[in-house]
């Protein structure tokens, strides 16, 4: 892969290297936080951790150790890129990666019977290795118990327990890493069953304590699973979701959207007028206002997303919408990726290595794009703000919610059908094959740290991209200044103006102004700049000091609804994202997808907006 | 793709016709071949051309008439017909001329909702096919019981089993792989039968 | 006149933020030369090694200009 960061430099004492190795879903990621500290995603599904993740630790003892976290896999025979990643880094032949010092392998006690076989491969590979049996307190829940000691005597390994979800779980796990590391296990004779010798294992070392009982999956898959009642399941938990985006996030959104304003207002009266009061109040404040105040909803959306990943929902959805990819040439597989890039195209893409077919691969991340990321939210709540009454129908939805449920809708279509053309020739066989994983109840601790750090993501954005751009916007919008006994607003005489002017005859057909043509240039570098910069173009070409409010009933006082409507059609699909662009060129290792994808998105945009505007004004008149 | 008998079969003739449902239209000649054999061990195989939907297979004449015999010497088998496009795609088709002769392999997607069978081996549909291979490294291997806890919706594709501890999610295509040894008793005696249930799966047995 | 300075240096200083991200190459002689400066000098250890860095960019960093991603799988 070529994402590799370098490995961990060598300290004083060379660190002990060991590494993690395990089932998807054995809980070594929660047991990789524990160890290392380092927060990062836990999740339920199959395949999360496709990057390589390695951390530092101190044991007890004080020696150094440094952990790789390795990809989930079922076996060394690989059929992912990352599960090729684990196999190789196994094997010792990964290149830029030396051979672990200590295979840890992690096997969760509730799930010895496939763990065990894995852990056995393992073993067959004669490297010096370590046994960490995950979850027993879920196992002793199951009913079961499991005598240690003979475990360790029957695999021939150290065997030490552990419960990854809980503080201080992993302390055997770190007093075994204070001892000499363990001589490499004698491999059993080439050829030997490993399901074989799991099932002796097991019957010797495995006790029955009380009935056996599953009754939380069994009974929530009846329902969640069901041909009629999940679907409606499914539908109503994404149709909530984007109802919920809407009207929960309402509040916070209008007190930031105040604050922002006061703001405005009183650094507009703490400096002197003049251009750089502009610069503060039109540029950075109404740049970056405009967009702080979609915070709220961007969390919501994650809210949602994450802590269906971490209750081990997905893979269910992924099941029940199985023939629908199916009929686009896709399996469920892919959902899992494609879900994620509602939040952002790029870790979706990333995630897309899990899906062990190339073409379908290749498919997948062509329609990544098409999904609507939480960078196009921004656009979309203004003009839908801007142009939609927010009527209630039937009285419990919300018009404003329906139509942004639509926009996803239409994506989501759009990306079925694309899939479905770039799919007619492939007549292969696609595996599903996906492990539904038992029901978790979301850590409200750990989905705080996740919601922080998106938090925190959106604002260093705000702050770093949004704020720069805007501040470039400011100065293209704001010079040159116009000459002595102009008559025209400002901003015509501008760069920006021109530029938009130049723009202008491409664009016109979709009925876009000049003010579009122009924030359409940043939104390269991030879709949601394209508000701030349309918030920045009008307040500077109205010269109002609070503009920043002001935009949304700006905009509907100066676009008419099919310009509206063409622009929100345009967001559907146009390929504005640079980091998407470059996260497929590294994924593909091609230009030729990225000119595929830039090339079918820009023309599916400016068709689908040609088509909105004419129509809607047909309609409206 | 996949391919699929369309019944009735007609056995007088020995012709089948075969329903091609594929991801597009099948329009060019696409090579089939025929591999045919009954439980006593006698094979055919032949290559026969497909044209386009629902033509019948008129070479396939040949490749029984061997069987037939068989057949008529009072030996109720159980025959299999396997069609290997040259695309990985492959169906299974039962004759079946004496029901109640008949014990045909029963496969885990052929399991009723909420019935149990236990594995008896898995089938490569290739030496090089890794989905039956990584079907025996997810733990479906021979003598583990399985259970049907699910089917998708609309056409009853995914299924979803549950083996041990762990549940999964798999294609139609992917459970035909599974055979399921004999029930000594009916499986599914305590459990309602799933809709989309087919009858040939338990017939009774003589 | 100061104000105009100061706009012109903020301005300027996002404009250079830009031409960072976008093109690396552009600005790795800066960065040498701030580098070569600071090379066997005490001041500013930090800003040395960002120097020595970013004064031979190599390949693409991150997704294409984004920084977060790899943290945690996602940027915006």
């Amino acid at each position: 892969m070529s994402t590799q960061t370098p490995p961990l430099a060598p300290s004083q004492a060379a660190p002990l290297r060991v590494a993690l190795v395990g089932n998807p879903n054995c809980g070594k990621t929660a047991l990789f936080n524990q160890l290392t500290g380092s927060r990062q995603k836990v999740a339920n599904y199959a395949g999360v951790t496709v990057e390589r993740k390695a951390g530092r630790l101190l044991t007890p003892a004080g020696r150094k150790v440094t952990v790789l976290d390795l990809p989930g896999t079922y076996s060394l025979a690989a059929t992912s890129p990352d599960e090729a990643v684990t196999r190789d880094v196994c094997r010792g032949v990964y290149k830029s990666e030396p051979a672990p010092d200590l295979l840890i392998s992690v096997v969760a006690a509730t799930n010895l019977r496939l763990h065990l076989r894995f852990m056995l491969e393992l073993r067959q590979l004669g490297r010096p290795m370590l046994v960490v049996l995950n979850m027993v307190d879920a196992m002793r829940k199951q009913g079961l118990d499991i005598d240690v000691p003979r475990l360790q005597a029957e695999l021939g390994v150290p065997v030490v327990t552990a419960v990854g979800v809980k503080r201080g779980g992993a302390a055997n796990l770190l007093a075994a890493l204070d001892t000499p590391i363990p001589p490499a296990p004698t491999p059993l004779p080439a050829g030997t069953d490993l399901h074989h010798e799991v099932r002796r294992i097991m019957a010797l070392c495995v006790a029955r304590t009380s009935e056996r009982r599953q009754a939380l999956e069994e009974k929530l898959d009846r329902w969640v699973l069901h041909p009629v009642w999940g679907m409606c399941i499914l539908f109503v938990l994404l149709f909530i979701m984007f109802q919920a985006v809407f009207s929960w996030a309402q509040p916070f959104m209008d007190f930031l959207e105040e604050a922002m304003k006061q703001l405005g207002d009183f650094v507009g009266t703490l400096l002197p007028s003049g251009a750089l009061q502009s610069l503060i109040v039109d540029g950075v404040i109404a740049g970056a206002g405009t967009v702080i105040v979609f915070l709220p909803q961007i969390l919501i959306l994650f809210l949602w997303i994450l802590a269906l990943e971490e209750s081990g929902y997905l893979p269910r959805a992924a099941f029940m919408l199985d023939k629908l990819m199916a009929s686009a040439g896709l399996s469920g597989r892919s959902f899992i990726p494609l879900l994620s890039s509602f939040a952002c195209a790029v870790p979706g893409i990333m995630s897309t290595r899990t899906i062990q077919n190339p073409r379908d691969r290749m498919v997948t991340i062509l329609i990544a794009p098409l999904m609507t990321c939480s960078a196009r939210l921004p656009v979309y709540a203004l003009l839908i703000g801007a142009f939609i009454p927010a009527r209630r129908i039937g009285g419990i939805f919300n018009l404003q919610g329906l139509v942004l449920f639509a926009l996803y809708g239409l994506a989501i279509l759009s990306a079925l059908l694309v899939a479905r053309v770039m799919k007619r020739r492939d007549v292969e066989e696609h595996p599903l094959l996906l492990e539904l994983p038992n029901y978790r109840l979301p850590g409200l601790q750990s989905l705080a740290i996740e919601l922080w750090q998106r938090a925190r993501i959106f604002l260093s954005r705000v702050g770093s991209i949004i704020v720069t751009l805007s501040v470039i916007m400011w100065a293209l919008s704001s010079f040159p200044a116009p000459p002595a006994g102009a008559t025209g607003p400002a901003i015509d005489y501008s760069l920006a103006g021109r530029i938009g002017h130049i723009m202008l005859p491409l664009f016109l057909p979709l009925g876009f102004n000049w003010q579009i043509c122009v924030a359409l240039i940043p939104g390269l570098a991030a879709r949601e700049v394209a508000v701030s910069a349309l918030a920045t173009v009008y307040s500077v070409g109205a010269s109002e000091a609070d503009a920043a409010s002001q935009l949304t009933p700006l905009l509907a006082n100066q676009w008419s609804l099919a310009t509206a409507l063409s622009l929100l059609a345009w967001y559907v699909y146009a390929p504005q994202c640079f980091s998407t662009l470059a996260v497929i060129r590294r994924e593909t290792g091609s230009w030729r997808f990225v000119a595929i994808s830039a090339g079918y998105l820009f023309g599916l945009a400016y068709g689908v907006a040609f088509l909105t505007y004419h129509i809607t004004r047909l309609i409206t008149g | 793709m996949s391919l699929r008998v369309v019944p009735p079969l007609s056995l007088q003739d020995w012709r089948l016709r075969f329903g091609i449902k594929s991801a597009g239209p099948v329009d060019k000649r696409q090579n089939a071949e025929l591999h045919v054999k009954s439980s006593q061990g006698s094979q055919n195989t032949a290559w026969a051309s497909l044209f386009c939907r629902s033509t019948p297979i008129k070479q396939t004449q040949n490749i029984l008439r061997p069987l037939q015999a068989e057949q008529k010497h009072g030996h109720g088998h159980d025959l299999e017909l396997r069609i290997i496009l040259n695309i990985e795609c492959y169906s299974t088709v039962q004759l079946d001329p004496l029901p109640s002769r008949i014990k045909p392999t029963v496969r885990l997607n052929q399991l009723p909702l909420r019935s149990a069978g236990v594995i008896d081996h898995i089938e490569s549909l290739s030496p090089s096919d890794t989905i039956a291979q990584r079907l025996g490294e997810l733990g479906f291997v021979p003598g583990e019981p399985v259970k049907v806890i699910a089917f998708g919706p609309l056409g009853g594709d995914p299924m979803a089993v549950e083996i041990g501890f762990t549940r999964f999610a798999l294609r139609c295509a992917e459970a035909n792989r599974v055979v399921l040894k004999d029930m000594p008793a009916n499986p599914n005696a305590a459990c309602p039968a799933h809709p989309h249930e087919s009858s040939h799966t338990t017939a009774p047995q003589a | 006149m100061t104000q105009l300075l100061i706009v012109g240096l903020l301005v300027l200083l996002c404009a250079a933020y830009w031409l960072q991200r976008l093109v690396p190459a552009a600005t790795a002689p800066f960065w040498r030369g701030i580098a070569g400066a600071l090379h066997n000098t005490r001041f500013l250890p930090g800003l040395r090694l960002k120097a020595e860095r970013l004064s031979s960019p190599s390949g693409a960093q991150g997704c294409g200009g984004c920084k977060g991603c790899d943290k945690n799988g996602g940027c915006h």
